[in-house]
């Protein structure tokens, strides 16, 4: 091209006006070029696509067919014949005796009886450990809620402990992996549950532990309960102290503020915020709420806080392009019409921006869910057994009990986190999907 | 072009005074030695210009002259732009509208505006009409306000078109009944000067002659500044027209005097065509 000389160039363009055929083939062929590298285009937009999609697929296959099983129970119908004379308690008898007397050892001698081949005290301890350590408590319950179960026998659906249900979901369930490590259970155990099977009193049901239990030692009464109203209330402060504070903040930048240095300084700052690592704002939340202010550690209320300070620029951003978004010959004709600034923004920006803002509030929401790291540094990742009950109760949160049992080597630990994951997932998904109804319904009113 | 713009540019500088009659006896509004900056640039240079009560003014000139500017100087809605800054005095039934003591609010609902682009609020067409009661607090209850905004409507030839629909977007009104729509936001609250900025320029022929109509109905009752590009337009709405350019007024006349016998060269070239 430099090479070529003026007079080439002029030839060049004065043949581009005597010859349309030449143009026509000069056309022709910059038409082909364009075409082909729109077909480029278009594949390499598919490809990446379907590796997205690839990989979304991946993860939902790998989760669900892992986490599947937890959503399963094993139970075995045992009949237990209620021995008052073993109690010591009588179908007349209270609440505090019903309380006091040992089911413990009645639990036992019941196994005991059912199996009496078994004599030896490390095997009788085997065929304890078959079923869930709570049973002589649900027992008692069972008692205590109808004392005239006292001196009838009963079919008790009795819960599997976790090494029997996993023995039981991968010797004849679903997917039997032959070889494969099926739990720990000795020979014992392995043949007790086999007649068991056979005598057709193994059924697997809806886990239901699962959802009404909180986190527990044993795995087969370990539930996502008090993970879950900990995240509920977590999330709960996070949007009572971020919505309206980060609202405030857009509308007062978009509206009222003044542009000069320090707005600008603010804004910036502002747009920093949004990229800080999360755990950052975690150690932020123990040195100033727990250290400074002396505030209780492992508390939804701290946590509500820390998530607050990490959702707030993102709402804020979001809030402020929706404001933006609002055309100025609305706010034109609200002032034409002699409304003041406040009223302006009232009637006329925000029912325009909310659509935004929300969606805006519900990703932040939908981030704060998802967010470990710095409830990890305000104490949120303890081992706690009590559902909480108020934003002030020792607390955690899903995710972090999906990091907790992910650590335990109990098959059953994996299903459940799998399970837990799918749970947060479902939950995610709700919420972006109400974003996007709450969007659609807003903005479809004019 | 460029020539011509130079010459005139130098019959500006060494003639300016404006032409005809801008001054008149009882206006409504007086607007004295009045000067407007963006930033450090000049966009209106040392008008003098009284409004006429219960007449029409039109203001034509080329595009970029200063119409606007000095249109939304009147009900003061160049304080909305930060680097705008207004010189001179603007009087409204001789009170100062940039004195200190006076509300913008209370000014804009004696001034009323009306915009290039029909711009009716994404609410329905009754809560246009009764927004600026509701804000300025004009009725005592609903069924003053229901009677206001019939009113409005029908002072506008709206009625007919929308009892049924007062329910409705007012975005789903076409475009000529949208801007007719806005007048009738802007007269509900009884304003004693309507701005107009080039009303029927977003419209069609048949929406634009309505709203000339509507125009010219409402100069009764209203004191009426119409900008606008349309040379027919001017001469079939209003009674005084005032001639800008680049920022200074050339001249202000009868219509019928401007547009038949102008005083001013400039004015000539422009009604000739020779600027536009
Ligand atoms: N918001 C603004 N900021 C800076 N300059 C402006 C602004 N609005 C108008 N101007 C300038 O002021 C001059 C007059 O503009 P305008 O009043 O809109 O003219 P017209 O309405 O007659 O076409 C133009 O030179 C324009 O560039
Ligand atoms: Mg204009």
């Amino acid at each position: 091209m430099n090479s070529s000389t003026k007079t080439d160039a002029s030839r060049a363009v004065e043949a581009l006006f005597d010859d349309r055929e030449l143009l026509a083939l000069k056309r022709a062929a910059a038409l082909k070029r364009r075409n082909r590298s729109e077909k480029r285009f278009r594949w390499a937009g598919r490809l990446s696509i379907t590796f997205g999609m690839a990989c979304v697929l991946f993860l939902f296959t790998d989760i669900i067919s892992k986490g599947i099983g937890a959503f399963t129970q094993t139970y075995v119908d045992v009949e237990i014949t209620f021995d008052q004379d073993q109690l010591g308690l009588t179908p007349q008898s209270t609440e505090l005796e019903i309380k006091a007397a040992s089911f413990g050892s009645f639990f036992k001698k019941a196994l005991r009886e059912q199996y009496p081949e078994v004599t030896e005290r490390k095997e009788k301890r085997q065929l304890y450990a078959l079923f869930s350590s709570d049973m002589p408590l649900i027992l008692r319950n069972m008692v205590i809620a109808n004392p005239a179960l006292m001196g009838t026998t009963q079919t008790v659906s009795m819960i599997a402990d976790d090494d029997f249900d996993t023995y039981y979901k991968h010797s004849y369930g679903r997917d039997q992996d032959e070889g494969d490590q099926i739990g720990r259970l000795s020979d014992l155990q392995e043949s007790v549950v086999d007649s068991l099977v056979k005598s057709g009193a193994v059924v697997t049901k809806f886990n239901t532990i699962l959802f009404t239990n909180s986190t527990s030692s044993e795995p087969e009464l370990a539930g996502i309960k008090g993970a879950v109203i900990g995240s509920i209330l977590t999330l709960l402060v996070t949007l009572a102290l971020s919505f309206p504070i980060a609202v405030a903040t857009a509308i007062y930048l978009e509206e009222f503020a003044p542009t000069n240095k320090l707005t600008d300084f603010i804004e910036v700052n502002i747009n920093n915020l949004a990229a800080v690592p999360s755990v950052i704002f975690g150690l932020l939340g123990l040195a100033i709420f727990i250290n400074f202010f002396g505030m209780p550690r492992s508390v939804p209320l701290i946590g509500g806080f820390v998530l607050t300070l990490m959702t707030l620029p993102t709402i804020i951003i979001s809030s402020r392009a929706a404001i933006k978004a609002v055309p100025p010959s609305i706010r034109e004709a609200a002032y034409g019409m002699g409304a003041s600034k406040m009223q302006t923004v009232l009637h006329h920006v925000l029912p325009l921006a909310m659509p935004g803002m929300l969606t805006g509030t519900i990703i932040g929401m939908a981030q704060a869910l998802g967010e470990t790291a710095p409830l990890l540094m305000i104490g949120m990742v303890a081992f706690i057994v009590d559902t909480p009950t108020g934003i002030t109760d020792p607390a955690t949160v899903l995710p972090v009990q999906i990091y907790l049992w992910s650590d335990s080597p109990e098959r059953m630990f994996v299903e459940k986190t799998s399970a837990a994951i799918m749970v947060l997932l479902a939950f995610l998904i709700f919420m972006n999907g109400f974003a996007v109804w709450l969007r659609k319904r807003l903005e479809r009113r004019w | 072009m460029n020539l011509a713009q130079h010459t005139t540019a130098e019959i500006v500088n060494e003639t300016y005074q404006t032409s005809g009659h801008p001054l008149l006896e009882d206006p409504k509004m007086r607007i004295r030695n009045t000067n407007v900056f963006y930033g450090a640039k000049q966009a209106i240079f040392d008008v003098n210009l009284d409004i006429g009560k219960n007449q029409v003014i039109s203001m034509i000139g080329p595009s970029g002259c200063g119409k606007s500017t000095f249109l939304r100087c009147l009900n003061r809605m160049n304080d909305t732009i930060d680097i705008c800054r207004i010189e001179g005095q603007l009087l409204l039934e001789e009170q100062d509208i940039y004195d200190k003591k006076i509300d913008v609010v209370e000014l804009r609902a004696r001034v009323g505006m009306v915009f290039q682009k029909p711009n009716p609020f994404p609410k329905s067409i009754y809560e246009n009409v009764a927004y600026g009661a509701r804000i300025h607090g004009l009725t005592d209850n609903k069924v003053q306000l229901d009677e206001l905004v019939e009113t409005s409507l029908i002072r506008c030839g709206l009625w007919k078109e929308v009892k049924d629909r007062l329910g409705e977007p007012a975005t789903g009104l076409s475009g000529g009944q949208q801007q007719r729509l806005c007048i009738a936001r802007a007269i509900a609250v009884n304003p004693e000067v309507i701005l107009m900025d080039e009303p029927c320029s977003a419209l069609d022929p048949i929406a634009t002659a309505t709203v000339e109509e509507l125009i010219h109905e409402l100069s009764e009752n209203f004191t009426i500044c119409i900008v606008t590009h349309s040379m027919q337009q001017a001469a079939r709405v209003s009674q005084r027209t005032a001639y800008f350019h680049l920022g200074k007024l050339i001249e202000v006349n009868d219509t019928s005097q401007v547009f038949t016998n102008p005083e001013h060269q400039l004015t000539e070239e422009y009604i000739t065509g020779r600027i536009g």
